[in-house]
């Protein structure tokens, strides 16, 4: 409860306070000596809790974690673990950095490799586990390829999770049947299969660019492919200009969708799960959206036949062959007085029963043998192959440079809403980017 | 004149017994009877505007999806009350409303006191800081919340109590307080000066007079606070979207808006979800209408 | 009257200033010290002395976020305030019954913001919405509308919503205006054979004129703190076109975690807000016109 201020101290208080909250802003997490009960197992240690946070992929995937809570209390007596599970949305925004300074830290937590773990290991939140991973209980779990990304100086920050490709085209298989349709492999066979469908009065193209990162990354993956990827990455750090001619030529490729209503007109009101909606009950013919559709599909209308095929090959100086993707992983806090205790549950997310039960649940896990012995969706199966065989790997724009990606994803939607033509648009999203102070 | 009758839709027409009406005083009230269709007409007409969106939730949420697409106007096949209570259950909804009873509560209580604690003595009492009192909580008047809330968010972090219901509770309290002392310092204003000097002449200090006397007296216009402070903790978004993360603790705009993007795809559920929030406030609204609207126009004016 | 001791003040104070300092004072000063500095809320602070403000003055987006506030102030002082004197006028024609009309306009005050919003959201969908689907219904496929998804519409589309629900809010206020007016004046009118139109007019609309300046103030400062409706209906989109001081602000300081500068935005929008107060309540003041309440 309040107490009373007399007014003489007020001034003083606020001084105090306000020198207070400056100070606590500089040193983070020295708020109790740490009593370095040792993660090692033993089970006369005082009792622990390791907390775990990340945002909701699905009640699959959440329950897959409830399960593995279970058997690591059941392994380890005296520990307690509990996870916090946020809305996608909010974990990536307010959700995870309000957690980190709060009271009950999280000792273990979701985040994505490139720049936003090298943000945490700058901002002090990125323990160094080489050491553990390179350890008997992750040996032979992943390639050295899957931590890419999360390696700075040799020391490694993160656990990989899972793949996710982030962009391809899902079809309705009944829709392509009924007209005598089979995937594109050009952007011009995909052009003229959009006009056919439009001609029989279906929406080609469906999506939800309410947050701007579905079109956002198709527009990703476009630029890619008409500049090469070196150029593209540049163009999204600030190193080369937004509006090169190589880049609005990618963007005319979406100009192209809205010119000709092959992509539903609510394209920039919609948000992304109400456009997968209206593909799950047949309103569109394709939807442009990640792997995780897989999930929404077994949830709501499993017995639908769905496809994909990739961006297709156009006219450009990039790989024909790229794929959109991302990796994630999970990061331990430098602050956890229970690190040792955190790597051994990050051991059992990674271990061959965990990343199975993920696989299961439409996960498509970063370990060597995710697939063995699981009965997992075909496509999901197909997915992980067509990533992990990818000659080029693309990153979205927002997991290079979230600020300029803001920006690029914003020239996108404006484009495909038919509101700008792709010169105007870059060249003032250029002219945004240039206002950005550098980092 | 013999005949008492208002020319005007006033009050109904009275004519005095025994005498006809005159032709011309037929025709006015025919007139005023067509003007009274053509009126109560056109209010009809402007009430639907504010029902049918509200109807239309409450209709989808019997609908299934494909017809909530396709035939957005019309009727739903049959009213299965089940979903509602499946909306509450796979929502759960109860924790939501929980924690806005929780935190509306405590707000106004503590808004209630404080406020009129602090009304009674900048009201009645002289002492030395008073004009500057007056004036720093004249600024929550003045300013927006958005002018402080940055540094305001990275307080409460810093102090670990962000993403609990204190995290709300606490702002709520703060911004309530200055309308509250504001409204209730005048109408303590308006009292009589000379029930306060015979209370002092009977020995009263300023804590009992306070109890005795102020608390009892005000109580209209604790009413009107109260009414002011339930709607503003009830309904607040900003600050609970920003400083609640967690479910446990999510008042129901923040938990909404979170049950909007967990079921998104489903829209007979989501609107069952609205339509359970919505019922029971338009109900206890209804209920109390008076002194809901009372309350709000008075603190608006005063 | 004399304080029966020299702490008791203080003791009655006390608790309403502390909250008040913790709430408002303590992070108004934080705030300001913070427009200072670059700070991602998790790294280190760094002082950038005025950097923010001349970044604020150069932000396209910033600068677009005030010409939509004012935009909505226009819409708005129409949408809400004159309409709602409008209704006002209706429901206290003499000899109706309104009670229930009354109660009905008032009830969108009365429900959180977010329910309104998610509900106009659908309403003004392409895919099943209430209002393109009737524009079908009565033959004008033309007349459908990405109403929220195009920028041409989405600032109006939102100004709609907010007059559906405040239009009832001014309703009740300018009706308990209305209401004040002495009935005898309005007999002896009527008496004289003025109509309903001109008592509505030549009577009831002076007398309630120092509340609409009361409305209208209050119309202005509360299209700055309007969030709710813009947050959750388009998030500032489609490509800024419902941009808002608030949005933006919140996607600068949570989203992309630029705390100092968003920090910098807020002080720049208090001074806007609270010189636009200054600049109205000096206006009316040479206007020689007092406010009645």
């Amino acid at each position: 409860m309040p107490r009373l201020r007399p007014m003489t101290s007020i001034l003083a208080a606020i001084a105090a306070a306000s020198l207070a909250v400056t100070l606590a802003g500089c040193s983070s997490g020295s708020s109790a000596p740490a009593d370095s009960a040792s993660g090692s197992g033993s089970a006369s240690a005082a009792p622990i809790t390791i907390r775990v946070a990340m945002g909701s992929t699905g009640p699959a995937v959440d329950g897959v974690f409830t399960t593995l809570k279970a058997a690591y209390e059941k392994k380890y007596p005296g520990r307690t673990l509990e996870l916090i599970v946020q809305e996608n949305d909010t974990y990536e925004t307010i959700g995870l950095n309000n957690l980190l300074t709060s009271r009950n830290a999280p000792d273990v937590y979701f985040e994505r490799p490139g720049a936003r773990l090298a943000t945490r290991v700058d901002d002090g939140y990125g323990a160094d586990i080489t050491e553990a991973v390179n350890g008997p209980e992750f040996a032979g779990r992943f390639d050295a390829a899957a931590y890419s990304g999360m390696v700075i100086d040799g020391k490694t920050y993160m656990v990989p999770w899972s793949g996710d490709v982030t962009n391809v085209f899902w079809y309705n298989k009944a829709m392509f049947t009924a007209n005598g349709l089979t995937p594109p492999t050009t952007w011009d066979e995909f052009l003229a299969l959009c006009a056919k469908l439009k001609a029989a009065g279906i929406t080609p193209l469906v999506d939800g660019n309410k947050d701007k990162w579905t079109v956002g990354s198709i527009a990703s993956h476009l630029a890619e492919r008409s500049v090469g990827n070196d150029a593209y990455v540049a163009a999204i750090k600030g190193e080369a200009p937004m509006n090169s001619p190589g880049m609005v030529a990618a963007f005319d490729k979406l100009k192209t969708l809205a010119d000709n209503g092959y992509i539903n007109r609510s394209v920039d009101a919609l948000p992304d799960d109400q456009a997968t909606t209206q593909f799950l009950l047949g309103k569109a013919a394709m939807l442009g959206i990640g792997s995780w559709l897989i999930s929404d599909q077994t949830a709501q209308a499993p017995t639908l036949q769905i496809g994909y095929f990739n961006m297709p090959t156009m006219d450009g100086s990039g790989d024909q062959q790229s794929v959109l993707g991302v990796s994630t992983g999970y990061m331990v806090n430098a602050n956890s007085e229970n690190i040792a205790a955190s790597i051994d549950f990050l051991a059992m997310v990674s271990s061959v029963e965990g990343s199975k039960l993920f696989a299961a649940a439409g996960i498509t896990p970063m370990t060597v043998d995710p697939f063995v012995g699981v009965t997992a969706d075909p496509n999901t199966v197909s997915l992980a192959a067509l990533l992990s065989s990818a000659s080029t790997k693309v990153t979205p724009a927002d997991n290079i440079d979230v600020k300029r990606a803001d920006e690029f994803y914003g020239a996108a939607a404006a484009v495909i809403g038919g509101l700008k033509s792709p010169q105007d648009a870059l060249d003032e999203a250029q002219h945004r980017v240039e206002a950005l102070p550098k980092s | 004149m013999g005949t008492v009758l208002t020319l005007s839709t006033d009050t109904p027409l009275v004519a005095v017994p025994g005498r006809p009406l005159q032709p011309t005083q037929q025709r006015r009230k025919a007139g005023v009877r067509a003007s009274s269709v053509l009126f109560y007409t056109v209010m009809t007409a402007i009430s639907l505007i504010y029902l049918i969106p509200l109807i239309w939730m409450v209709l989808s949420s019997f609908k299934t999806q494909n017809e909530i697409f396709d035939s957005p106007w019309s009727l739903p096949h049959s009213i299965d009350l089940s979903i509602l209570g499946e909306a509450w259950q796979r929502g759960g909804l109860g924790t939501y409303v929980a924690n806005s009873i929780m935190v509306t509560t405590a707000s106004v209580v503590g808004i209630l006191l404080f406020g009129s604690m602090a009304a009674f003595a900048l009201s009645r009492l002289n002492f030395r800081l008073r004009g500057f009192f007056l004036v720093f909580l004249a600024l929550g008047l003045l300013l927006p919340v958005q002018a402080y809330f940055v540094a305001q968010s990275t307080m409460l972090d810093r102090l670990r109590i962000n993403d609990t219901r204190w995290a709300l509770i606490i702002p709520y309290i703060g911004l309530g307080l200055s309308l509250a002392v504001y409204l209730l310092k005048a109408y303590i204003d308006t009292l009589p000066r000379e029930l306060f000097e015979s209370a002092r002449m009977d020995g009263c200090g300023d804590l009992r007079m306070y109890f005795v006397l102020v608390f009892p007296l005000i109580r209209p216009g604790l009413a009107t606070v109260a009414v002011f402070s339930i709607l503003g903790a009830w309904n607040e978004f900003l600050l609970a979207t920003l400083y609640i993360q967690s479910d446990e603790y999510k008042t129901i705009p923040v938990g909404l808006v979170a049950f909007t993007g967990k079921y998104s795809t489903d829209y007979p559920l989501l609107f069952a979800a609205l339509s359970i929030i919505t019922i029971p406030m338009v109900a206890i609204y209804v209920i109390f209408h008076r002194q809901v609207i009372n309350g709000i126009t008075e603190g608006t004016l005063r | 009257m004399r304080p029966s001791s020299r702490w008791t003040p203080y003791l009655l104070v006390g608790p309403a200033v502390a909250f008040f300092t913790f709430v408002v004072g303590l992070p108004l000063i934080g705030t300001i010290a913070l427009s200072f500095t670059k700070w991602s809320g998790t790294n280190r602070i760094k002082f950038i002395g005025l950097d923010n403000f001349v970044r604020a003055f150069h932000d396209d987006v910033y600068r677009l976020t005030y010409v939509h506030t004012f935009i909505y102030i226009a819409a708005t002082l129409v949408l809400e305030v004159a309409v709602g004197f409008g209704l006002a006028g209706l429901v206290s024609v003499q000899g109706k019954r309104t009670a229930w009309y009354r109660v009905t306009f008032f009830i969108p005050v009365m429900l959180p913001m977010v329910v309104i919003a998610v509900l106009w959201s659908f309403i003004y969908s392409d895919d099943g919405g209430l209002i393109n689907s009737f524009l079908t219904a009565i033959g004008h496929d033309d007349w459908r509308q990405v109403w929220l998804g195009d920028p041409s519409t989405a600032l109006l589309a939102i100004c709609v919503v907010s007059g559906w629900i405040y239009a009832g809010f001014y309703m009740a206020i300018f009706y308990a205006g209305m209401q004040r007016v002495p009935q005898s004046l309005l007999e002896a009118a009527r008496l004289d054979g003025a109509s309903e139109a001109d008592l509505f007019f030549k009577i009831k609309v002076p007398l309630v004129r120092g509340m609409t300046e009361v409305a209208a103030l209050l119309c202005i400062t509360g299209a700055f703190q309007s969030f709710d409706l813009f947050y959750v209906m388009t998030k500032g989109g489609p490509d800024h076109a419902t941009e808002i001081v608030t949005t933006y602000l919140v996607s600068t300081v949570f989203v992309d975690h630029e705390v100092g500068y968003g920090a910098a935005l807020s002080v720049v929008m208090s001074v806007v807000v609270i010189g636009t107060g200054l600049l109205y309540v000096k206006l009316r003041r040479g206007d020689g016109v007092d406010v009645e309440y």
